[in-house]
């Protein structure tokens, strides 16, 4: 279970995450999140908006994030509830809203966008590209990346790295990476995980992997569109995004995205490109596969960054399964960066 | 006051210290609380740890606002508080800042596996626990860490803990606790039974009862990063 804040009431029913209140506490949250009443934290009501039965949701948080009087954090944490809702209402919302000046809010719009936008979402994140700065400008990017992906349309394509920027396993200093098929209960917990954080794609129930690696407890979760046995000829033909990695943490005991498994053919024949990048839009690791016929044979390694290790993954993938030849890993990580310190 | 000088060498401070800014590593007295010089000076001398306060998204001087920087400084002392039950002690608590223009947006948390990022791409390399303060985490989570986590900040994984700022001095002093103890090695809400207790710090709801069995405090004392008792 995850540390939460105390309630202040008992729900009707559920837990955190699933949670049913009765009219009165709905009234009652609505209006400390709107700020009309302060008998309890607003980012907690906010917070509460984005995870109960709350009948017009969308709305609420809608007024939060356009309101410019509100802090970035109230409006950040409404645009965050508004791609988490994942209606097409608030894909419209969200749209609506790529002017927003604010760039902390619209670096919330334009990751939203990237997640649960489809085709009609390019437009308003091609102005947010060319007329914004900074962080916004780089989820804009990242946003349009993900869409033509995930929709394997023309355009917006990524950065293929060179063999020579890859991290060079020492081969004094490597440890295996443990590859297993998912038990069916967890499994289950990953994709019940999963359905709160929606990136656009539906998932396959069947061939979910288990990925140990040290400390890292990861799974490998394809998208359903790519587990027919024709999927490699699919990722032949155009861009697409065939799955994620979600990473566990023990401590909540759930799984959350951490990486979004890219590909495109390459300029050669029978290669794909492979490019796994952070749900934040750092490319983090990247590879190639070399089709024959129904089956892709690919290898994987790190790219360098603060708290990055080297990886050597080769294997094979056919009709949305995985085997592995190789799986291994570094044991120390990139230096990491320094934050400042403050004199007191 | 030449004892206070020697337990302040021991915690790695040098040369003229202010007690408030460098002792107890506050901007100012935490509001609503009390400063016991002769407590900490005792808990000095059993186990204690370092933090480091690493706060994501400041202003370019380093700064917070005024108001989340008073309610770190009343989180600390609220664990100070919970962690003196068990006889131990928070020492050096020192603050570090990365700005908003080096956050590339954590400051704003969507989801575990940022915070996870967070803690891979940031450390502090010093005996000390790294504890990021966030501005926003989305979601029910206010707090994340690894269950006795690593003392090699050149391993993989979740070297730290993630904490939101709330908005409520309590309610973060409570989950600052709570995700140090995981990372010192505590479980999730279980006490020595075996049983939830909602009085116990680890419960999964906070505010709690704040309450520290003998048993967690031994866990929390074995832990490779808990400073040995100083001898002034």
């Amino acid at each position: 279970m995850p540390v939460n804040i105390v309630l202040p009431f008992e729900p009707l029913q559920g837990t955190f995450g699933d949670l049913i209140f009765s009219l009165d506490q709905i009234n009652l949250i609505q209006n400390v999140a709107a700020g009309r009443d302060t008998s309890f934290s607003r980012i907690q009501a906010i917070k509460l908006l984005q995870t109960a039965n709350f009948p017009d949701k969308v709305h609420d948080l809608q007024l939060l994030m356009e309101n410019e009087q509100e802090s970035p954090e109230i409006r950040h944490l409404a645009a965050t509830g508004l791609y988490k809702v994942n209606t097409p209402e608030a894909v419209e919302i969200l749209i609506s809203n790529s002017q927003i000046q604010d760039e902390r809010v619209l670096t919330g719009v334009m990751k939203g966008l990237g997640r649960i936008g489809n085709e009609s979402a390019l437009e308003a994140i091609s102005r947010v590209r060319n007329s914004a700065t900074g962080l916004a400008a780089l989820q804009a990017e990242f946003a349009a990346v993900l869409i033509s992906h995930r929709l394997g349309l023309a355009g917006n394509d990524l950065k293929i790295p060179d063999d020579s920027e890859f991290l060079q396993l020492p081969s004094d200093a490597a440890r295996s990476v443990l590859v297993t098929k998912a038990s069916e209960r967890e499994a289950e917990v990953c994709l019940q995980s999963l359905s709160t954080q929606p990136f656009g794609i539906e998932y396959t129930e069947d061939s979910l992997y288990q990925i140990q690696c040290g400390q890292n407890n990861w799974m490998l979760v394809f998208n359903r569109e790519f587990t027919h046995q024709d999927a490699v000829q699919t990722l032949q033909s155009r861009k697409a995004f065939p799955g994620v990695i979600a990473t566990k943490n023990e401590e909540t005991s759930s799984y959350s995205t951490a990486f979004l498994l890219l590909t495109s053919p390459a300029e050669q024949p029978n290669i794909l490109n492979i490019l796994i990048h952070r749900s934040t839009g750092e490319q983090i690791f990247s590879g190639t596969a070399l089709v024959e016929g129904s089956k892709a044979e690919f290898s994987i390694h790190s790219i360098p960054r603060p708290g990055a290790f080297p990886v050597d993954i080769e294997g094979t993938f056919e009709g949305g399964k995985v085997e592995l030849k190789t799986a291994l890993s570094g044991t120390v990580v990139q230096q990491r960066r320094h934050p400042t310190k403050v004199i007191q | 006051m030449a004892s206070i000088r020697e337990l302040a060498r021991c915690i790695g401070l040098q040369g003229d210290i202010s007690i408030i800014r460098n002792f107890y590593g506050y901007t100012r007295v935490p509001q609503g609380k009390q400063l016991s010089l002769s407590t900490q000076a005792r808990l000095l001398k059993s186990s204690h740890i370092h933090l480091n306060l690493i706060r994501v998204g400041t202003n370019e001087n380093g700064w917070f606002s005024d108001t989340d920087e008073q309610e770190i400084d009343a989180a600390v002392q609220t664990m100070r508080d919970i962690y003196a039950r068990v006889n131990i002690g928070v020492g050096r608590v020192e603050r570090y800042s990365i700005t908003v223009a080096q956050a590339n947006g954590r400051q704003d948390i969507d989801g575990n596996d940022e915070a996870e990022t967070l803690t891979d791409e940031w450390t502090v390399p010093n005996d000390a626990l790294d504890v990021f303060f966030v501005l926003t985490y989305a979601g029910t989570t206010i707090g994340l860490s690894r269950t006795d986590g690593s003392c090699d900040k050149d391993a993989k994984g979740m070297d730290g803990c993630v904490i939101a700022i709330e908005g409520d001095t309590i309610t973060t002093g409570f989950v600052l606790a709570h995700e140090v103890g995981h990372y010192l090695g505590l479980d999730q809400d279980f006490d020595d039974n075996h049983s939830p207790d909602p009085n116990n710090l680890m419960y999964f709801m906070v505010p709690n009862g704040g309450q520290l069995t003998g048993g967690q405090g031994g866990v929390m004392r074995l832990h490779c990063r808990m400073r040995a008792a100083c001898q002034a």
